[in-house]
C-alpha cells in the first residue's frame, strides 16, 4: 500500500494550489471557477505566509528574517547551496533538508529542529530537541534542552551556543527555553559504530563568528549582534569535555525575583576574578521538598525550593569550593542560595543534584 | 473530558487490561501524544531512546500505552512489542512531506504483521497547528486507508502540542473497543 502519491517537493504543491491566479491584484472573480474574491485574498495571504516561512532553492545568496517576521511560526529551509541564512526570531519548529555548504543562524526553536541530507553546513541554534539524519560534516553551536540526537550522520561537531542581540533573551522566553538548560555536548548517536566516532566537540576556543559570519546585508542592519562572551544570553559551559581538576563546587540559586540576575552577576564575577575556574554545567529545574531533602541531605531548603525552579551551577578547578564561596559572599547576601561547604561533600552534592535534574528532564 | 472519564464509559470491560501500541517515525510526536493522553505537561519532551510506558488505572481497569522510539535504526525492534496489542495508534508528522512515503511504508509493514492482524488502527495526523501541515484527508488518501480490510480504522487530525483533536481521537478509540467486545 505505502504512499500512493508521486513524491513531490513541498514547494511544487504549494505553488500548484496557490498560483491559480498568477496576478492577484488584477483578478476579478471568475464566473467559470465560481471563486469569490474573499477566497482569493485568503489564497493570496496563504501564499505570502508560506513564502515568509520558507527558504527554498536559493544559491549563493544571503537571506533571512528579522525579529517579528516569524514570531513563533514554523520555518523550512531546503535545497540551498552556498548560502548565508539568518532567522533572528523565535520559531515553532524547523526542518533543514538537502542543503550544501550553508551558514545558518536560527533563533530559539520551541520544539524540534530536524536536519536531513545536509553536507558541510555550519549552524548556530537553540532548541528543545535537536535531531539529524543522513548528514555529513556539520558544525553546530548548540543550545539544546534535551540530549541531541544524530542518526546515520558523520563528521558532526558541536560547540556551546554563544550569541547576543537585544531581542534574543526575550525570544528564548517566547520559545519556552531556559538558557540554563543546555546539554550541547552530551550527544546520543543512534548509529553507533565501534570503529568510527561520528561526532566530536569543536575546539574550546572556536569562535561562533568564524563559522557563521555576521550578516552584512542591508536587511539585517538593525540587528545588533555582539560576540563578547560576557554578553551571550547562554552561559559558556565546558560540557562533557575533560575536567581540569578533581575539585568541583555546587552553587544553587533558589527562585525569587532576583535569582536570574544574581546568577548572571555571579557568573560575571567568577569570570573576572577567577578566569582559571571553569563553568562545567548549569541546570534550571523544579524541585519538590522531598527532592531537596534527598539532594542536600537536610530539610533546610524545603520551603526555598517551593518558590519555583532552582538554578544550579557546577564550577571546576583547584580550590573551586573556596573561591566560589568568597565570590558568592561578595556578590550579595547569601540568602536563598546553597553552596558546597567543603570539598569533601561537594562531589556527592554535584552528583546528587545533576542526577536528579537529568531524571527530571528525561521522558 | 479526560482519559479517565472516557475510560469509565468502558465499564463493561472493567476487568480487562488494554494494551495500546503507539508507533510512528521519529519526531512524529508520539511521546508528546502519550504525555497529553496522561494529562501531563508537554512543554519539555526528550527524544525517546528506547521506549516509554504509561499506565492509567481506574477501578480495576488498566490502560497501558507503549510509546516506542521511531529512529530508523530501532524500528526493527518494534516487533518485540506486538503481542496482545488491543489498539494500534500510528502518529504522523503532517508537515513532513519528505517522509510521507517512508511513514507509509512502515505503516504498511505493520498492517501486514500477523500479530497485529485485525487490531483496530487510529492514525493521528499530528502537528495540524503548523502552516505546512497536510490535511488529514490528503494523508488518508496517500496512505490509501480506504483500502484497509479486516480491521476498524480511523484517521484523526490533531495537535499533540495544543491538544486539539486528541480528545476526539480518544473517543474513537473508546468506541472502537466497545464495538470489538
Ligand atoms: N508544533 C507542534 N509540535 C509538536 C506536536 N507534537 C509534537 N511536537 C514537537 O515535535 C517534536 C517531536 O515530538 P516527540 O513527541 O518527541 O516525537 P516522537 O519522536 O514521535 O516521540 C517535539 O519537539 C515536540 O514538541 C504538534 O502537534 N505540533
Ligand atoms: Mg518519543
Amino acid at each position: 500500500m505505502s504512499w500512493s502519491f508521486p513524491r513531490e517537493e513541498i514547494h511544487t504543491r504549494i505553488e500548484s494550489d496557490l498560483f491559480v491566479f498568477p496576478n492577484t491584484t488584477e483578478y476579478r472573480a471568475s464566473p467559470s471557477t465560481g471563486r469569490q474574491p474573499s477566497v482569493i485574498r485568503k489564497d493570496r495571504k496563504r501564499e505570502v505566509d508560506m513564502k515568509n516561512i520558507m527558504v527554498d532553492g536559493v544559491k549563493n545568496e544571503t537571506v533571512g528574517r528579522i525579529p517579528q517576521q516569524i514570531n513563533g511560526q514554523q520555518f523550512v529551509i531546503q535545497n540551498c547551496e552556498n548560502c548565508n541564512i539568518y532567522v533572528f526570531d523565535h520559531i515553532n519548529t524547523v526542518t533543514v533538508d538537502d542543503c550544501i555548504n550553508c551558514n545558518i543562524f536560527l533563533g530559539p526553536i520551541k520544539t524540534s529542529i530536524f536536519i536531513r541530507d545536509c553536507k558541510q553546513c555550519r549552524f548556530v541554534l537553540a532548541c528543545q530537541q535537536f535531531r539529524t539524519r543522513d548528514c555529513q560534516k556539520i558544525d553546530v553551536f548548540l543550545c539544546c534542552g534535551t540530549q541531541p540526537i544524530i542518526e546515520a550522520s558523520s563528521g558532526m561537531k558541536f560547540g556551546c551556543y554563544q550569541y547576543y542581540y537585544p531581542e534574543l533573551e526575550d525570544q528564548f522566553k517566547q520559545a519556552g527555553l531556559s538558557v540554563f538548560n543546555n546539554t550541547w555536548s552530551n550527544i546520543h548517536d543512534f548509529s553507533q559504530d565501534p570503529t568510527e566516532a561520528h561526532f566530536s566537540l569543536l575546539p574550546e576556543d572556536a569562535k561562533v563568528e568564524d563559522y557563521v559570519p555576521d550578516p552584512t546585508s542591508e536587511l539585517f542592519k538593525n540587528v545588533h549582534i555582539d560576540h563578547m562572551t560576557s554578553k551571550s544570553v547562554v552561559p559558556l559551559t565546558h560540557g562533557t569535555r575533560r575536567k581540569i581538576s578533581d575539585q568541583s563546587c555546587l552553587i544553587v540559586f533558589f527562585h525569587d525575583d532576583y535569582s536570574q540576575s544574581k546568577v548572571w552577576q555571579f557568573i560575571k564575577n567568577m569570570g573576572e576574578e577567577h578566569p582559571e575556574l571553569i563553568l562545567i554545567q548549569t541546570k534550571e529545574v523544579m524541585m519538590q521538598p522531598p527532592d531537596a531533602s534527598r539532594v542536600f541531605r537536610t530539610d533546610t531548603y524545603a520551603s526555598a525550593v517551593s518558590q519555583g525552579p532552582v538554578i544550579g551551577l557546577e564550577y571546576n578547578g583547584d580550590n573551586s569550593v573556596q573561591c566560589c564561596q568568597e565570590v558568592l559572599s561578595r556578590t550579595g547576601p547569601a540568602q536563598n542560595t546553597f553552596i558546597s561547604q567543603s570539598r569533601d561533600v561537594s562531589a556527592s552534592q554535584i552528583e546528587n543534584f545533576y542526577n536528579f535534574a537529568d531524571m527530571q528532564m528525561a521522558v | 473530558m479526560g482519559l479517565l472519564a472516557l475510560l469509565r464509559k468502558l465499564k463493561s470491560s472493567s476487568e480487562k487490561e488494554l494494551r495500546i501500541l503507539l508507533l510512528g517515525l521519529d519526531n512524529a510526536g508520539k511521546t508528546t501524544l502519550l504525555k497529553k493522553l496522561a494529562e501531563e505537561d508537554v512543554s519539555h519532551i526528550t527524544p525517546t531512546q528506547g521506549f516509554n510506558i504509561k499506565t492509567v488505572q481506574s477501578q480495576g481497569f488498566r490502560l497501558n500505552v507503549w510509546d516506542i522510539g521511531g529512529q530508523r535504526k530501532i524500528r526493527p525492534y518494534w516487533k518485540n512489542y506486538f503481542d496482545n496489542t488491543d489498539i494500534l495508534l500510528y502518529v504522523i508528522d503532517s508537515t513532513d512531506r519528505k517522509r510521507f512515503e517512508e511513514t507509509g511504508m512502515e505503516l504498511n509493514e505493520l498492517l501486514e504483521e500477523e500479530k497485529l492482524h485485525g487490531v483496530p488502527l487510529v492514525v493521528f495526523a499530528n502537528k495540524q497547528d503548523l502552516a505546512t501541515a497536510a490535511p488529514a484527508s490528503e494523508i488518508a488518501e496517500g496512505l490509501q486507508l480506504q483500502a484497509i480490510r479486516g480491521r476498524q480504522w480511523h484517521i484523526q487530525a490533531c495537535s499533540a502540542l495544543t491538544a486539539e483533536g486528541v480528545k476526539d481521537g480518544m473517543q474513537h478509540i473508546v468506541s472502537m473497543m466497545a464495538k470489538k467486545k
